[in-house]
């Protein structure tokens, strides 16, 4: 059992569709997921079709237990379901706040449902509040994508710095490059000095490719629309990578 | 319908809570149904067509825990009956076919455990074979969502067919799956049925839970002694006869167990069942059932001693356990030949003959029989149990702690006796109460059993120390004997153990509350 959270201080970087391929990459080779949506977009909901109950929002998400246990909705794929977001979640700091002092409380919160699924995925959203350091303590690996360009390597050097200053495990961060365009210099070389760099990078890249950007049109993991497509074999790549850290 | 704490076919558990309800189809064509219902949003999601092989042991362990063993091309996995299609644990991958296959010969895992509990020392059988296809739709909401998934099945084996219908929840869209039972509950060509599995098994012939060895009647209670005896001696004939098969081919060890118990008790019944048959038939019976008997001894005391290898190396230290290689190894092809001589006696035309003549016996005797012929059955039953329960408190109070052993093994045959007779007459009297006797019995007959087996082996290993050994050139037969004396031993102190409970075991069947069910029901 393990938890990954997709994670990045950068908005549009691709965590909401790694998220929702991943996930469906670990069902189809025969696990359980629960996918978490933290974001108050909603988008990984709305790629499945979801809708979250009218009642549900950030309060019954903090209560825990069977409050947030009936939220849960399935996919359209067996094994595979999802736990939607709510506008309220914009406001998921305030009550994170109230609660703990030694910000672990998402990870009792996740507590039963590690029983349920094999894997977790966290989506997100792209800021660094109370609730991503709550997230970094709750999840197993903090997967973050990485545009290949200066800004980016910047700010994935800030968060490392960010975990040594908290005292958290740099282990749990891992990285891989996401949105790669082979035809910018600038992409290929920030790839090559991927080596000086500290901090895990998997090899496995998500592409550019427009086929990703249709997840949004078709409302599905884009395995189950385009098997054979560039982004469907990288993301499955990816997961084998993933899947052999824990 | 069904709500199931499901596990997944996957890594891990995954608990979850799923409805079901499955339908039987009255006509062939399940898809109209589908279409009768309008559901315009119907998504076709997946369309399967598999061999289905359904494995259980004779006596139908896995079906008498509810449990059914599937291998559906190269997965092999245990489904709970009342669930449907879901598999219990993880699944398997195993090419080979399953046939004949002991637990111990599956890879390690749930699905292995579960096995080794259920089955013991049984075999797994083929018990049915049928074609499947399964057509997978997910019905859809306004946004094009699955809500609730159905399922497709059609099952035919020998040109039989049947049609069934199943709706799965899908988690947190329950409402949807109400909506939709409601509907199918109103159509007059789908029915709600909790039995598909046995429908599916009488498809390709079979019918679960044909075979028990245990007896179970259901006597008339007005019954006269000589019907009910006919119908006990009936009932154990079918029994003799069910488990030739199996005795033949060797499966397992326990088509003989079944068949020598059906023996044991048929003979049982011809002696304390009495004035009820007409006696010359009665006595020539016996004589030819203890022979026939007496036939099987050897090869059912070889397969204990077998069934008992690990148990038997598991006494000994690693350094003395290659010792009994050579026991165990003579033992085996012992057993082949003792397999072959009882093969031998089934082929005779005295066995055939006698199982004829038995038969024909029984129907017979319906209008004749002995003196008693015409008392209730309920009545002889009370005077011969109590007779017997009489007769074990007594003998079981004289024995102390100087009394010989022999003591000991005539008082397990008269508990035998006992309980037999409590079987046969169970279904005359209330089963909760029985329930508790045989309780109170199975202390005591385990306490003696095992006194009794423990006996037997160390009387073996002491004969072939002393006449096998001795004509052995082999190199290592120091080594053997030393095994075997470890053995001996190991034996004696269990049996001194066993010999100090007797006085606790028979203290539970002589209590009060015992003689007072007894006196209650028996006299």
């Amino acid at each position: 059992m393990s938890i990954f959270a997709l994670y990045s201080m950068k908005g549009g970087v691709g965590k909401t569709a790694a998220a929702v391929n991943l996930a469906y990459e670990a069902v189809r080779s025969g696990a359980t997921a629960l996918l978490c949506d933290l974001d108050p977009q909603g988008a990984a909901a709305f790629y499945f079709r979801i809708r979250a109950k009218k009642k549900f929002g950030r309060k019954r998400f903090l209560k825990g237990g069977k409050h947030l246990e009936n939220n849960i909705r399935g996919t359209d794929f067996e094994g595979l379901d999802l736990l939607p977001s709510a506008m309220s979640f914009r406001n998921l700091d305030l009550g994170l706040d109230d609660r703990t002092k030694n910000k672990s409380y998402l990870k009792r919160l996740l507590t039963p449902m590690r029983k349920e699924y094999d894997y977790i995925f966290l989506d997100c959203p792209p800021n660094l509040t109370l609730l991503a350091e709550h997230v970094f303590r709750a999840a197993d690996y903090v997967i973050v994508p990485c545009i290949p360009t200066t800004l980016s390597m910047l700010t994935h050097q800030k968060l490392m710095d960010f975990f040594k200053k908290n005292g958290l495990k740099r282990k749990k961060l891992v990285s891989f490059f996401s949105m790669v365009e082979q035809r910018k210099t600038m992409h290929r070389e920030m790839i090559a000095q991927v080596g000086e760099r500290k901090g895990k990078f998997l090899s496995a890249q998500i592409p550019y490719t427009t086929d990703v950007e249709r997840m949004g049109w078709a409302r599905q993991p884009v395995a189950c629309f385009k098997p054979r497509s560039k982004g469907t074999l990288a993301y499955r790549e990816l997961w084998t990578e993933l899947q052999m850290l824990g | 319908m069904t709500v199931t704490k499901m596990r997944s076919s996957h890594i891990g558990v995954r608990p979850m809570i799923t409805r079901s309800e499955t339908y039987v189809l009255s006509e062939p064509h399940g898809r109209d149904v589908v279409e009768q219902l309008a559901l315009e949003r119907l998504l076709p999601v997946s369309e399967i067509v598999k061999t289905v092989r359904y494995f259980d042991t004779f006596d139908w362990r896995l079906y008498q825990k509810g449990l059914a063993l599937i291998q559906a091309g190269n997965a092999v996995y245990l489904q709970r009956i009342s669930d449907g299609e879901y598999p219990l644990q993880d699944q398997i991958e195993m090419k080979q076919h399953i046939e004949g296959r002991f637990w111990w010969m599956f890879p390690e895992g749930e699905l292995r455990d579960t096995l080794r509990s259920a089955l013991s020392v049984r075999a797994l059988l083929l018990r049915a074979q049928v074609r499947q296809k399964v057509c997978g739709f997910g019905v859809l909401n306004a946004d094009e969502k699955t809500v609730v998934r159905l399922f497709l099945t059609h099952t035919s084996a020998e040109n039989r067919h049947v049609a069934t219908l199943a709706l799965r929840s899908v988690r947190g869209y329950e409402r949807d799956f109400e909506n939709l039972r409601r509907r199918f509950r109103k159509l007059d060509v789908a029915h709600v049925a909790e039995d598909v599995f046995e429908r599916v098994m009488n498809l390709a012939g079979c019918v679960p839970g044909d075979y028990s060895s245990k007896l179970n009647l259901n006597l008339n209670h007005e019954a006269s002694g000589r019907e009910a005896t006919c119908e006990i001696l009936k009932c154990l004939h079918d029994v003799m006869r069910q488990n030739e098969t199996g005795i033949r081919a060797d499966w397992d060890t326990e088509f003989l167990h079944d068949f020598r118990v059906a023996i044991r008790r048929t003979r049982s019944a011809l002696t304390q069942i009495k004035g009820v048959l007409s006696e010359d038939a009665v006595a020539h019976f016996k004589d030819a059932f203890r022979q026939l008997g007496r036939s099987t001894n050897r090869l059912r005391d070889l397969d204990v001693y077998l069934l008992e290898e690990e148990a038997y190396r598991a006494m000994l230290p690693q350094s003395l356990q290659p010792g009994l290689d050579a026991v165990f190894s003579r033992l085996k092809s012992e057993r082949r030949r003792a397999l072959s001589d009882m093969v031998q006696v089934l082929d005779k035309p005295e066995y055939l003959n006698l199982m004829d003549s038995w038969a024909t016996f029984l129907r017979g005797e319906q209008s004749r029989g002995g003196k008693d012929s015409a008392v209730p059955a309920i009545a002889l039953a009370q005077k011969f149990i109590f007779k017997r329960f009489k007769q074990i408190l007594k003998k079981g109070q004289a024995i102390g702690d100087h009394t010989p052993d022999e003591a000991l093994h005539d008082l397990r045959i008269d508990c035998k006796k006992l309980r037999y007779l409590l079987e046969f007459f169970a279904s005359l009297f209330p089963k909760d109460k029985m329930g508790k006797l045989i309780g109170y019995m199975k202390k005591l007959q385990d306490n003696l059993g095992d006194f009794n087996d423990l006996s037997v082996q160390q009387q073996e290993l002491m004969a072939y120390l002393n006449e096998v050994l001795p004509r052995s050139r082999r190199a290592d037969r120091l080594l053997c004997a030393a095994a075997i004396g470890g053995l001996i031993a190991r034996l004696h102190d269990r049996q001194q153990a066993v010999r100090r409970e007797f006085a606790s075991a028979f203290a539970t069947f002589s209590g009060k509350k015992n003689v007072r069910l007894y006196r209650d029901l028996f006299r």
